[in-house]
């Protein structure tokens, strides 16, 4: 392999690595904001009901 | 307008991260015995300077947490260990990526080495404690295990004073016979690294307080359930 080939190898993992686990966390924070958002919307209605 | 406001360090990041590509690879000179693979250099040191801070973020939420007994502190500890582990496993790709050309071998046991790989392990541990036993207990074991943990850190930074290796000297020995001409864009990619580093610990904070928010309202539930 070239030197070139082991700098692109390189770049390519820390780059890859870091988008892939800004992606995950920004995928799994969406998640629990629509989750959270849903179980508020029973506890309001929990509350409501219970008086 | 607020969700949209969550993306601007996101994007000042990734914005930074190609001015530091840019420098690397385009402005910062080509060095003489060893060539273009000697730029993976701006990368590696970047990425092992952001992972010593988040581990000194760890050892601080750490301390914070056993003085003030307060989630939020055990939260950006976790946070900061996930960045801090990411990090490490980016200076341990690319090293060896580094050394393969240079060294004739993919690893050596110089003390360097040894002692960041051991960093790697330790934190990964604290990950696994962390999972491994929930709740107030966990977070505390862990809390304790992180202050310990971080002697590691100057351990890897005075390894090369301390122990004889063939990892090289770059800050530690009065510039290190570093070219004047690499100093901006090693200043650079330092820089974009710490951003990036910040904002994949506050995201990852964000997302231990949602959960934290998730386990609040459905103990609340439960609550109402049984009333």
């Amino acid at each position: 392999m070239s030197n070139l080939t082991y700098l692109f190898m390189a770049f390519a993992f820390i780059w890859i690595g870091a988008l892939a686990y800004l992606i995950r966390l920004s995928g799994l924070r969406k998640q629990l904001e629509e989750r959270i958002d849903r179980l508020q919307d029973r506890l309001e209605k929990k509350e409501l009901h219970n008086g | 307008m607020k969700r949209n406001s969550h993306m601007i360090f996101p994007v000042l990041a990734m914005i930074a991260m190609v001015v530091a590509l840019a420098g690397a690879l385009l402005i910062a000179p080509t060095e003489r015995a060893m060539g273009d693979v000697q730029r993976i250099f701006y990368f590696h040191l970047g990425s092992a300077g952001a992972a010593f801070v988040a581990f000194t973020c760890v050892f601080i939420a750490s301390i914070g947490f056993i003085v003030r007994r307060e989630t939020v502190w055990d939260n950006l500890a976790l946070a900061a260990a996930e960045v801090g582990v990411l990090f490490t496993t980016f200076v341990l790709v690319s090293g060896p990526l580094w050394a393969r050309p240079i060294w004739g071998k993919w690893w050596v046991w110089d003390p360097r080495l040894t002692t960041t790989l051991m960093l790697w392990f330790l934190y990964t541990g604290y990950l696994v404690l962390r999972q491994t036993i929930p709740g107030y207990r966990g977070a505390m074991a862990a809390a304790v295990f992180a202050i310990l943990a971080y002697v590691d850190v100057p351990v890897v930074y005075f390894s090369v004073r301390w122990w004889r290796g063939i990892h090289p000297q770059v800050l530690s020995g009065g510039g290190g016979g570093l070219d004047p001409r690499m100093i901006p864009p090693l200043l650079v990619s330092v820089a974009a690294f710490q951003l990036l580093s910040g904002v994949l610990i506050r995201e990852r904070f964000n997302l231990a307080n949602a959960t934290d928010s998730v386990d609040r309202i459905t103990v609340a539930l439960e609550d109402l359930d049984h009333e």
